[in-house]
């Protein structure tokens, strides 16, 4: 599909085709402003693409806003709502009994690790609950397709890790297909099954990368030859690419 | 632990106001025993609190008949502020023809609206309860505004992803967001109300705080002005308070502190 800001001047994607098949997790990797955060809100349905089409179980669906669980790069949890409140706030907003939708968020955030904090407001957490009770909102507002961007990019390098080798224990569990976004090289190789390396603006799908290093994953995979020859391909295309690595920046749209 | 901790920080934040009042009142005090000033221009403190010991219901009846103005008034004041906020940010037209003059209503000197309040409504309650709304309602809509306006679009665009509609982002994000912004402005509106009774009063009245200044003043009881004045702020710093308890209530994630981190 393509894409172009609504002034019509620059094309933001092009020819990008990519695909998430069930209980895959695939990666978008690409440099930071290639236009990443405009292919999430097309899929989510926000906007709508200037040519092709997002096809979502086969079909072709200009209504499928509401039906993938979009978190963004801010855990964007408001400070008004309790943690539980927040978590199950996709569930009322569809339509689920409030309190139905909050026991759910209680049973979720039972599952990870924040349980004791249903209660608390945003606030008191630490950036790290904080992305998790996000996810769990996530969850909960969709669980077949979750579009995650950058969802660590905020975070500390340890508590990146730690969130990271969580994300994949939690994805495991379930049966969801997730879409993911980062521009950290080793986080897209740690979780995906397949890496999309996009250029710069526009953006386009550089090289597919399956990774088949097995699961589970453990943090020191980083460090085997296998993982480091993913990594090489991987930053070669990106340093190739049409601007490459430090060709022209552009603020994310 | 956390109630000492919590004790603590009360004192620390009662305490140097306290001492400051004290200390200027003492010092009052002392200027007017050292200069051996004129009571009639100058009254020392203790002459004051005397002026309010003498007759303390005269103070008391006059200041509630101020503070009925002053609820009253603000909460029409709040009442229009409010629905004024909404209007102004959800109607476009609407906005372009009555903001101008919501700013325009400001430049207006007061007394003189309220002049002609009390030629229209007589001596009644009801020309202070309008000089006071009329006072109240500005800080209020401009808030409400505000916080309608400065809403996250990022948390809109999240309500939107789950397929929420106008109402729902309006109910769920909007007005949350805006509500600490209304109660600041509610709190400036409750500070100034004070002000507004006390004008209404002044172009005509038969009670009231205000009206007992003016009769005090002519006579040249200083003493009585002075306990007056500080009746009339005690009323200010009570409504305020009172405004500033109900925001506690209302919106307690507001002022939540953050927990340690674990």
């Amino acid at each position: 599909m393509n894409f172009s800001s609504p002034m019509g001047t620059a094309a933001v994607l092009q020819d990008m085709n990519i695909s998430v098949g069930h209980h895959e997790f695939v990666s978008v990797l690409g440099p930071s402003g290639c236009g990443k955060s405009t292919l999430f809100n097309i899929i989510a349905g926000l906007i709508e693409p200037s040519e092709g089409k997002v096809m979502v179980d086969g079909q072709s669906d200009s209504g499928r806003i509401g039906q993938c669980g979009y978190m963004m790069q801010r855990d964007l949890l408001m400070p008004w709502k309790t943690v539980a409140a927040n978590v199950a706030l996709g569930r009322i907003v569809k339509g689920y009994p409030r309190s139905e939708a909050l026991n759910a968020a209680r049973k979720i955030l039972d599952r990870y690790g924040l349980g004791e904090y249903a209660d608390h407001y945003p606030n008191q957490l630490s950036g790290g609950m904080r992305q998790r009770a996000a996810l769990a909102r996530t969850f909960l507002a969709a669980e077949e397709l979750l579009l995650l961007d950058e969802p660590f990019g905020a975070l500390d390098n340890l508590t990146r890790l730690r969130m990271q080798s969580w994300l994949l224990d939690v994805w495991q569990d379930s049966a969801a297909s997730i879409l993911f976004i980062t521009h950290d090289v080793d986080e897209a190789i740690r979780l995906s099954d397949r890496v999309y390396v996009l250029t710069e603006r526009p953006a386009t799908v550089a090289v597919t990368l399956e990774v088949g290093i097995e699961r589970p994953r453990p943090y020191e995979i980083v460090l085997t030859p296998e993982f480091a020859s993913y990594k090489t391909e991987a930053l070669n295309h990106l340093h190739t690419g049409a601007g490459a690595l430090f060709g022209s920046e552009q603020p994310d749209s | 632990m956390d109630k000492k901790l919590r004790l603590r920080r009360g004192l620390s934040a009662t305490l140097p106001p306290l001492l400051f009042g004290i200390g200027v009142i003492a010092l009052w005090e002392l200027w007017t025993i050292i200069t051996n000033s004129d009571p009639r221009l100058f009254p020392p403190p203790s002459d004051v609190a005397h002026a309010f010991i003498d007759d303390p219901s005269l103070y008391i009846r006059n200041a509630k008949t101020t503070a009925i103005e002053m609820v009253l008034g603000f909460g029409v004041g709040a009442v229009v502020g409010i629905a004024l906020g909404l209007l102004v940010t959800y109607s476009k037209p609407l906005r372009r023809a009555v903001y101008p003059w919501l700013v325009i209503s400001q430049t207006i000197p007061i007394p003189a609206v309220a002049a002609v309040l009390v030629t229209w409504f007589g001596f009644s309650i009801l020309p202070k309860v309008i000089v006071v709304a009329l006072i109240a309602f500005f800080p209020i809509s401009v808030s409400t505004t505000d916080g309608l306006v400065s809403v996250d679009s990022q948390m809109i665009q999240l309500m939107r992803t789950f397929g929420a509609n106008r109402v729902q982002i309006f109910r769920e994000v909007r007005i949350p967001h805006a509500l600490p912004h209304v109660f600041t402005g509610m709190k400036v509106a409750a500070a100034f109300s004070v002000l507004g009774a006390v004008f209404g009063e002044w172009v005509g009245a038969r009670g009231g705080l205000g009206y007992l200044l003016l009769i005090k003043n002519r006579s040249v009881n200083t003493d009585d002005v002075f306990a007056i004045i500080a009746v009339l702020a005690t009323l200010g710093v009570m409504f305020f308070g009172l405004i500033t308890l109900i925001e506690r209530l209302v919106i307690p994630w507001h002022f939540d502190n953050r927990v340690e981190d674990t």
